[in-house]
């Protein structure tokens, strides 16, 4: 199916079209908002918002950009506006060791509980990097790493320059760099 | 070759994007510094880390739950409709009553009012007992 026979059956509310459009959507849409969320579960609550905004929201296509750049560019900002919501509530789970909605991420290693939660507390401190991140850069940052999309996309995402793009993306790398060294030096990696 | 170059060049040499020669000197510095080592460890599990973040199953109810947030937003749309009704009916009987209450309690101070201007009046009158005022009786001294 074409992106011109998508907007089309969109349009017309085609129930054919719009779950084609959910299959083929659906597991970049879910690394994308889980790339800024760092929570499958909530991502999938993210997913099904942007895909009801692009439901309703349709007619405001104007198609002149592509329509995967259109509906990447609401999950960014239903991801970001969700980040903002739970900042303070994130920042209070965060500090408090005894209850935290982040999810323990274990790579490989099964069968060495002590080695997992380390590794959990790792993933944390990573993440937390991420989404220091200032925004613009974040955006740059999970865009390329988390929906592997090349520069151009991104800009199209954006709405700004390749060379801008190129710019945020150098920095955000050399933010976490510098970070990830700090963390290391300071033993807390 | 300096640890500082490693350093700055880490995430670039996990991406593959440097040239032959530069991965190769970072290659053989990596090999003699621990430290660095230890560092590059780090950043390898960030990247593990990210990949296992995109590896992401889809959920075989997303089209589902899809449609059924679509409907309910379609009955929201029904059902807020009588509310705001409601809302704005409510506020102007607010309104209308605390403006009567108002009126009501105003008419009673009213009433207190115009005795207070009798008694008022009542001292007027009192000046007119030919007593002058004090400048006067001073003047007249």
């Amino acid at each position: 199916m074409t992106e011109k026979d998508f907007v089309e059956g969109l349009k017309q509310k085609n129930e054919k079209v719009f779950n084609e459009l959910v299959n083929q959507y659906q597991i970049q849409l879910l690394r994308l908002v889980n790339g800024f969320l760092h929570n499958s579960e909530e991502a999938k609550e993210i997913v099904q918002d942007v895909f009801v905004e692009v439901y309703f929201s349709i007619e405001n296509f104007r198609e002149e950009s592509k329509l995967s750049t259109w509906i990447y560019r609401i999950a960014v900002n239903k991801s970001l506006n969700h980040v903002q919501k739970n900042k303070n509530k994130r920042f209070l789970t965060s500090i408090n060791p005894f209850k935290n909605n982040r999810e323990p991420l274990n790579i490989a290693d099964d069968d060495m509980p002590g080695l997992q939660l380390e590794n959990s507390q790792r993933a944390m401190i990573i993440k937390q990097a991420i989404g220091d991140l200032p925004e613009s850069q974040r955006i740059a940052f999970v865009l390329n790493k988390y929906q592997d999309l090349s520069y151009k996309d991104i800009a199209g995402v954006m709405d700004i320059s390749l060379s801008a793009v190129e710019s945020l993306i150098h920095r955000a790398k050399l933010s976490l760099q510098k970070k990830l060294i700090t963390l290391h030096k300071k033993n807390l990696l | 070759m300096k640890c500082k170059i490693v350093h700055k060049n880490m995430m670039d040499f996990l991406e593959g994007s440097l040239d032959d020669s530069l991965k190769y000197n970072i290659q053989t510095h990596l090999n003699e510094c621990a430290k660095c080592a230890g560092m590059m460890r780090d950043f390898q599990y960030m990247s593990e880390l990210i990949k296992k973040e995109k590896d992401i199953s889809p959920d075989p109810f997303m089209f589902t739950r899809i449609k059924s947030k679509i409907e309910a937003y379609g009955k929201e749309e029904i059902t807020i409709y009588p509310k705001l009704i409601f809302h704005r009916i409510a506020a102007i009987v607010v309104i209308a009553l605390g403006i009567s209450g108002g009126l009501a309690i105003g008419s009673k101070y009213l009433k207190k009012d115009k005795l207070i201007s009798d008694y008022q009046t009542e001292i007027y009158f009192l000046e007119d007992t030919h007593q002058g005022s004090i400048e006067s009786v001073l003047m007249a001294e």
